[in-house]
Formats: structure tokens, sequence, C-alpha cells
């Protein structure tokens, strides 16, 4: 168990193309912190140079209040889950588990006892003397993780870990990522692009875009007030309508800002509202309808219960305080 | 195949079986020569059908040799060969996973210039560089030892490349698992590349002992004692005969021995052999 705090980090490849730059975070005894981005973000650079896979060209790296930017990744007292897993293929699941403690030295009755724990928490206890290509994909993500709860880590790092599942399994396992984090409270540094999974496990979010910290802050603080038109446009699904402020010069207070955000949800359907839109496609959800429209040359996103009436325009109006307003040139928000 | 054609399949086991006769009729002429007297063949019809004298020939080769060749009992070369084979397989083996490591995983100095000599050497195969091979190794003493016969033939670019294809498939992942769990990079060699490409090593070392066994040469050039004599330079010396006529029968009987070693290698590492052809996943 420890802290984990990330100092002006950076990352300048050889050629000199930066990946990532003065990133700040710090990170809890025991929270569980995700890394969202688009790919390219600089995200898994930035797991990467917290487990020691990756050299830091600028800042530090502490752990547990000690720096380890020279320290070997096993000596780092950390853990990883890799996207593909990285099971040793011709070791048993067993002997997977076994191999970071024996190296370090282990007596065989420890890495029993914490083999038997965490085969127990895992529930991976009747497939122990498998090899991992007699597994599921759902099973080997278990056995995956159990490799790194057996060393008993000061931190997990999780990179994509569910990014090759199919998506009912995904669903499955998110929350027993979550719920397993819970129990050992171990800190956890997890990346993924998926911003559903990120708002689903964090503890608090880190939403990054083009090597820089956009944002950091609880699920609902991200959500709720996004710092940029990137965390707005990136966080939530549907993802939130951004309109040039241009496009709908009669809304009030909105004169000085570049562009205007708002949730679909956060959208009604109103015979007087302010906002006029052009439905051009409807898609069905079950519960709810999302209808896509344009208002001036602006495209749109509503979204509807499934039996409200539709026509080809509508005019929507919103609750005041819903609306979130961007600098122009910055993407910053104003307020 | 996908397609299911009766005379298409009947076609290709013709051409199959066409094609094993082809391989295996010298194999049998040489079989039933050896199983006669020194005359049958001398007499214008070759028999297709083996003698009475197989016991007997194949015993005198085994005990005492062909002494008016000059070379020692069958037992004798087999041996060398053996030692031969086994020293260049090994040898070629253990040198170039060596070298495929350093190159796939080690950042150095040089690095580039040294993957290029490796390859320049496939250029250089012992035939080309025969003469100065031959005055190093005459020059260190080596002539007629066991060390002269494997040592020039032991550096091998065509193995190193082909374990460099087969790290180079071992996925980057596996490699930083194994740094998260402590292993430095010998114990990573050990405990997961090695059993990593075992199929590979096996497949490798079939092909190797049989280049070894049947090296030709090498061997003719550089042994001047019987005691160094290997099979295969050694049938060469039977069929020399000086005054008189070769003795088949003893020649072809140790053919037929010399045969023995590889043929059981094949047969031996076969399941490994296709194992490693078969297993994709990594």
């Amino acid at each position: 168990m420890a802290s984990i705090i990330l100092d002006n980090l950076g990352k300048i490849y050889a050629g000199g193309t930066r990946a990532v730059g003065d990133v700040n975070i710090d990170i809890a005894d025991g929270e569980f912190i995700v890394l969202v981005g688009p790919s390219g973000c600089g995200k898994s650079t930035l797991l990467r140079m917290v487990a020691g896979l990756e050299s830091i060209s600028e800042g530090q790296v502490r752990i547990g209040g000690r720096v380890v930017n020279d320290i070997e990744p096993a000596d780092r007292d950390i853990a990883m889950v890799f996207q593909n897993y990285a099971l040793y293929p011709h070791m048993s699941v067993r002997q997977n588990l076994a191999y970071g403690l024996k190296n370090r030295g282990t007596p065989k009755a420890e890495i029993e006892r914490r083999v038997g724990i965490a085969s127990d928490i895992l529930q991976i206890g009747p497939f122990l003397d498998r090899k991992p290509r007699a597994l599921s994909g759902g099973q080997r993500q278990r056995v995956a993780m159990g490799r790194a709860i057996v060393r008993e880590p000061a931190a997990f790092l999780f990179d994509e870990p569910l990014s090759n599942l199919d998506a009912k399994l995904r669903v499955a396992m998110r929350l027993e990522i979550k719920e397993l984090q819970k129990r050992l409270r171990t800190t956890s540094l997890y990346v993924t692009h998926d911003q559903l999974e990120a708002m689903t496990l964090a503890d608090r979010l880190v939403v990054l875009n083009g090597g820089r910290v956009e944002q950091i802050g609880t699920p609902l603080e991200v959500y709720r007030r996004p710092a940029s038109a990137f965390v707005a446009g990136f966080i939530g699904s549907p993802a939130m309508n951004l309109i040039d402020t241009r496009a709908v010069p009669h809304l009030p207070g909105t004169a000085h800002a570049g562009q205007i955000g708002i949730r679909p949800e956060d959208l009604t359907v109103t015979p007087d509202g302010p906002i006029e839109m052009q439905v051009s496609a409807v898609e069905e959800l079950g519960a709810q309808r999302l209808v896509h429209g344009q208002t001036g040359a602006e495209r749109i996103t509503i979204t509807l219960p499934s039996d409200a009436p539709l026509s080809d325009s509508l005019r929507l109006s919103y609750r005041p305080g819903a609306l979130h307003l961007f600098e122009r040139e910055t993407g910053r928000r104003m307020d | 195949m996908i397609e299911n054609r009766p005379y298409l399949n009947a076609l290709a086991h013709l051409v199959l079986i066409l094609g094993v006769c082809v391989v295996a009729l010298p194999v049998w002429v040489a079989f039933v020569a050896s199983t006669h007297t020194a005359t049958a063949f001398m007499s214008g019809t070759i028999p297709m059908w083996p003698g009475p004298n197989l016991v007997e020939n194949y015993s005198r080769m085994l005990g005492a040799g062909v002494s008016t060749s000059g070379t020692p009992p069958v037992g004798v070369m087999m041996f060398n060969s053996l030692i031969m084979a086994l020293s260049i397989a090994i040898g070629k083996i253990v040198i170039s996973v060596l070298s495929a490591f350093a190159v796939v995983y080690f950042r150095f100095p040089f690095r580039g210039l040294a993957f290029w000599c490796i390859f320049v050497t496939l250029m250089l195969p012992v035939e080309v560089r025969i003469v100065p091979t031959f005055q190093v190794v005459a020059d260190l003493g080596m002539l007629n030892s066991y060390a002269g016969l494997s040592i020039p033939l032991i550096a091998s670019a065509t193995a190193t490349f082909l374990f460099r294809q087969v790290f180079l498939t071992i996925p980057d992942e596996l490699t930083e698992a194994a740094r998260i769990d402590g292993a430095g990079p010998m114990k990573f060699f050990r405990d997961i590349l090695l059993p990593l490409s075992r199929t590979n090593i096996a497949a490798l070392f079939v092909i190797l002992f049989i280049y070894g066994w049947n090296q030709y040469l090498w061997p003719l050039l550089i042994t001047t004692s019987s005691d160094y004599y290997t099979i295969v330079a050694g049938i060469k010396r039977m069929a020399d005969a000086v005054d008189g006529l070769p003795q088949w029968h003893l020649v072809m009987a140790t053919a037929m021995l010399a045969m023995i070693p590889p043929v059981v290698v094949v047969i031996g590492m076969q399941r490994l052999f296709v194992k490693g052809l078969v297993e994709t996943e990594k």
C-alpha cells in the first residue's frame, strides 16, 4: 500500500518527439485512478513510465515516498496487468502465478499460501494446473490479475486489461475489478480509452489529450463540470453537443463564448424552445431514442423517451445551468 | 484441399507413390547388394532380391572392417561421425541461440555491424573458404582431431537468423512481464526464451545433425589418421580399391549402416518436429 506521486513528469523520445509533458498527479493510498484519453494521447506511455518499462525524461515518479526513476521494474513494488495478458505460455497457471515470487526468493510455503489466496479470490482454483492456452479469454484475464495479486504490491497498474474481451464479459470483469480493488484497497492506476469504463471504475479520472492532463476529478465532477471542450466531448455517451455560438446567436448569455456545450439528455422538446433542430436520423436504444439533426450548420443530438412524438423539425429548450461555455481559442471552460 | 475429386486424389497418390519408388529404389538396391557375395554384382545381372550373406557381410564390417582399403572397423568410423555430427549440431545451436538473443534483446554499440558480420558469413560456406580454413586449422595443430573436424563448421548464420525470427515473434509484453517478475536477462533466457523455442531447437537439431553427419569434403581433407575417419568419407575410401575391384557388397553394407543414425534422429524427433510446425501460439 502506498501513494504514488507523479511530479512534472515528461517523456521525450529519441527523435525529439514529446509524448507526455507536465503531468502532475497525486494518487492517495488505496485510490483507484483511471487515465483516459483517445489513442495516442500518451496514457500508456505514462503508465509504462510508472512501471519502469519506459525511461523518464523529465520529472519524478515517487511510489510510497521513494523516488523510483532509476529503479528496475521488479524493485518498484508494483504489479502490472497487460492488455494481452502476457501469460507465460509454457507454464501452468500455478507456475505463472508463482514465477515472480520464486524470482524474489519467497519461501515455498509462502508461495503456496499466496497462490491459494489469489486463486480463491479469483475462483481460478479448478484450472491451476492447466496451461494458459487451455483457458478462455476471461479466465486468462483472471490469471493475469492473479499474477498481480500474489505479489501483494504497493500498486496495481492496468494497461487496458479488458479491451481483448467481448462486450458482455467486459462489463462483468469491470465490476469484478472494482470489487476486488475495494476489497484489497491497493492503489491502482488504470489505463483505458473507453470513457464508460473510466467513469464506472474510477475514484478519480485523469483525462489526457496530446500528452497533457486536461482535467483531474471524480467521474461526476468531470461529467458535470468538464474543464475544456475536449473533456466535454470525450466524457459522456452520447457525447455532449458542442455548438459554435455563431450558429445560435440568439441564446442569452453566450455572446462572449466561443462554443457552448449541452448534453443530449439536458435538451427537451418544447413548442417555443430557443433552438430549432432539423431531424436527420433516429437511433432506437429501447428505453430511449437518440435523435440526430442540425441546427444551422452544427450537428446536434438529443435523447428522448422512446414514446416521445417526433417530427422533421423540433424546437428545443434546456434547463438553466445545463449550458457549458468554452473559450474559442483555448477550448477552456469559462466559469 | 477443399475439393474432393476421386480422380485427382488417385492421381496425387500415383505421383506420390512414383516419387517414393524413385527415392527408395537405390536404397533397396544397396540393401540387396549388401546381402550378396562379392561376385554377385560382377556377373552382369543385378539381383533384385536379398541374398544369403547378410549376417556374414554385416558382422565382418562391424568387427574387422576392410583392411585392404586402410579403413578402420565401421564402429570406429560411426563413432567419429557421431561425435562430429553432435558437436556440430549442438555447437551451432548453442552459439546461434546466444547470438540471436544478443542481437534481438540487447542494445549495444556496433549491434548493426555485428548483425551484418553474421549475415556475411552466409555467403562463405566451407567449400569457398576451404583453403584458408585448412591453413588455420593446420596452424592451430587441429588436424586429425575432433576439434578440427567440428569447430570450423560450427558458426552458422542460418541458425542465428532462424532464432532471431523466433525471438521476434515472442510478444514484447512477455519480456516486460518477466522484467516486472524480476527475471534478469539470463534468467529470462533460460526460463522463457529456451522453453518457448524448444520445438524450433528440435527441428534445427534434426537438420544440423544430418548436415554434420553428411559432411564429406572437410573430413576427407583434414583426417589422415584412420582413427579419425568419418563414415561418409570412409565409404569413399573403401570404394577406391587400388588393385582389384571394389568390394561392393561390403561398401553397401557400410552405406546401410551409415544411414541408420540420421534415420533414428529423424524418427525420434519427428513428434517434436511436427509439433514445432503445428504449434503457433506463443
